[in-house]
């Protein structure tokens, strides 16, 4: 069960009964949407039976003076899987630089980041044994307004396709614990 | 907290024109969601407890946190269900839900 972040939760009750400066309200504004994300995928995994995975929500890690959330971590015993929600809605291509660019050539996201992000649970989530379990992270474009043009990257995944891609997690999950000696899940 | 405005409020669309349509519910005059008395204000004395500790209350005090004019009834029972009187002062309570 997923649990509202609790700063989220005092922001909302503060709102309207103490002044806000901007950074607050920018803050508070910035974590409704990470919340309504995080509900509409919640929403997506419900259709999924769950008991084979474990599934951790919202982690913020600090990666070169600037945060990263990680929206959701779904760990099987075959595999991490690394899911960045995101709401951009629009034309976007992705520069030689490997930023994200909506067609007006503004900057929206710096995917390079991601590398960073990969890197950093990397070194985290160390198995024991021989069994290494790969990471894999996605940036989830949950706006069926997100249009990318020109390169494709393996990167994103589309919201459309969110349930299936749940849905095979689901199944690999359940298939591979038959035939196989699971890992230990140290975490 | 200075400047701090009381009163339960909607957790919507955070308007504090909460109107009482039973001695269980409240609507939110300028959205239209209704809302428990009870979890309400459970909810309200929740946060602000986070926020603020160890705080008690008069019978005033919580009549004024809570900002909209309960009947004698639901005021009592939700001081019942939510507060305690603190050792030895009569009127003198504290949140414990
Ligand atoms: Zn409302």
């Amino acid at each position: 069960m997923r649990e509202k972040h609790e700063k989220l939760k005092v922001y909302e009750f503060l709102y309207n009964r103490l002044p806000f400066s901007d950074t607050e309200k920018q803050e508070f504004r910035a974590m409704q949407r990470m919340e309504k994300l995080e509900a509409r995928f919640e929403r997506e995994l419900a259709r999924i039976k769950t008991h084979n995975m474990s599934i951790h929500w919202h982690t913020e890690m600090l990666i070169d003076s600037d945060y990263e959330i990680v929206n959701v971590l779904i760990v099987t015993d075959y595999c991490y899987y690394l899911f960045v929600l995101h709401d951009l809605a629009g034309e976007f291509y992705i520069n030689p630089f490997n930023i994200l660019c909506r067609d007006n050539h503004e900057a929206a996201l710096d995917l390079n980041r991601s590398e960073r992000i990969y890197e950093m649970f990397r070194s985290q989530l160390i198995d024991e044994g021989k069994y290494q379990r790969p990471i894999i992270l996605k940036y989830v474009m949950m706006n069926s307004g997100f249009r990318l043009q020109g390169r494709r990257s393996e990167l994103f995944l589309d919201m459309k396709n969110l349930p299936y891609y749940l849905k095979a997690i689901e199944h690999s999950a359940v298939i591979r614990k038959k035939n196989h000696h699971p890992a230990s899940t140290k975490f | 907290m200075e400047g701090y405005k009381k009163g339960v409020k909607c957790s919507d669309c955070h308007s504090f024109d909460m109107d009482i349509l039973s001695s269980r519910l409240f609507m939110c005059s300028d959205c239209g969601v209704v809302v428990g008395v009870e979890n309400q204000i459970r909810d309200y004395f929740l946060h602000y407890t986070k926020i603020i500790p160890d705080e008690v209350y008069t019978r005033r005090d919580i009549q004024d946190h809570i900002n909209i004019g309960l009947t004698e009834y639901t005021l009592q029972k939700v001081i019942k269900s939510n507060f305690r009187k603190l050792d030895n002062r009569e009127r003198i309570y504290y949140f414990s839900p």
